[in-house]
């Protein structure tokens, strides 16, 4: 199971806050190649050059980082608090 | 350090008090963010903030544990609210405490520049019109970049 996490306006477009995808993709190029099959409004997110991928919280950059069952993957814009 | 992120508002005075206790103060510089009435885009109703629990606690850590490192300070507290504020509600305070006036001076504005930046925190104007995300602005990621040529 991959913990998938979308914020602020992602979370929007996705019309959910989380889901649980059960996939065998193995590098985070793979996950975005499932979403955009499952999701049409994904693509929007994902070919947003300011989104940010973080897994296990940690920021990444390259589409070839693994990604192993368990892992919480998480979409967001660029952020603005304080 | 100290990171707090709760819907509830925070008390400067009390803030105030427990920075000025940690070992050998003589300065204390506090920080305090708070809604303004006018958006991007008009009078604002009110302002969301959400965050990324977990990693919001963990980002702000890191920064601090960064500004320790910079300067020496005796004390630094985050505290960040989220839900849905009004104008006027306090949003974030950065307190810190250290033996002179520099480097809490320094580290107040290290902390809040980051924080702006790095830590996962998105807010969303509420107004009469509609709602509208707010931007990650330009002069907020300058600000934060100065830090890395200028220690």
């Amino acid at each position: 199971m991959i913990y998938i996490k979308y914020f602020a306006k992602y979370r929007e477009l996705m019309q959910m806050a989380s889901e649980e995808l059960l996939s065998n993709c193995n590098t985070l190029a793979a996950l975005k190649l499932v979403l955009r099959e499952t999701y049409p409004q994904a693509g929007t997110m994902l070919d947003d050059p300011r989104c940010i991928t973080a897994i296990n919280q940690q920021i990444v950059k390259s589409d070839s980082t693994p990604i192993c069952p368990g892992d919480e993957v998480a979409f967001y814009p660029p952020v603005s608090g304080g | 350090m100290t990171v707090v992120i709760r819907p509830e508002d925070f008390d400067i005075a009390t803030e105030h008090a427990e920075l000025s206790r940690a070992n050998n103060t003589g300065a204390v510089v506090i920080f305090s963010g708070q809604v303004r009435p006018q958006g991007e885009h008009g009078e604002l109703v009110a302002m969301e903030l959400e965050h990324y629990p977990g990693m919001t606690e963990t980002s702000i850590a890191a920064i601090l544990k960064e500004a320790e490192q910079r300067w020496p300070l005796g004390a630094v507290r985050v505290i960040h609210r989220i839900g849905r504020l009004v104008p006027g509600d306090n949003i974030v305070l950065v307190g810190v405490a250290a033996t002179h006036r520099p480097a809490a001076f320094a580290a107040c504005e290290f902390v809040m520049d980051y924080l702006k930046t790095r830590a996962p925190f998105w807010k969303k104007e509420i107004t009469k019109d509609g709602s509208f995300w707010v931007e990650q602005k330009q002069k907020d990621t300058e600000a934060a970049a100065r830090w890395q040529t200028d220690p």
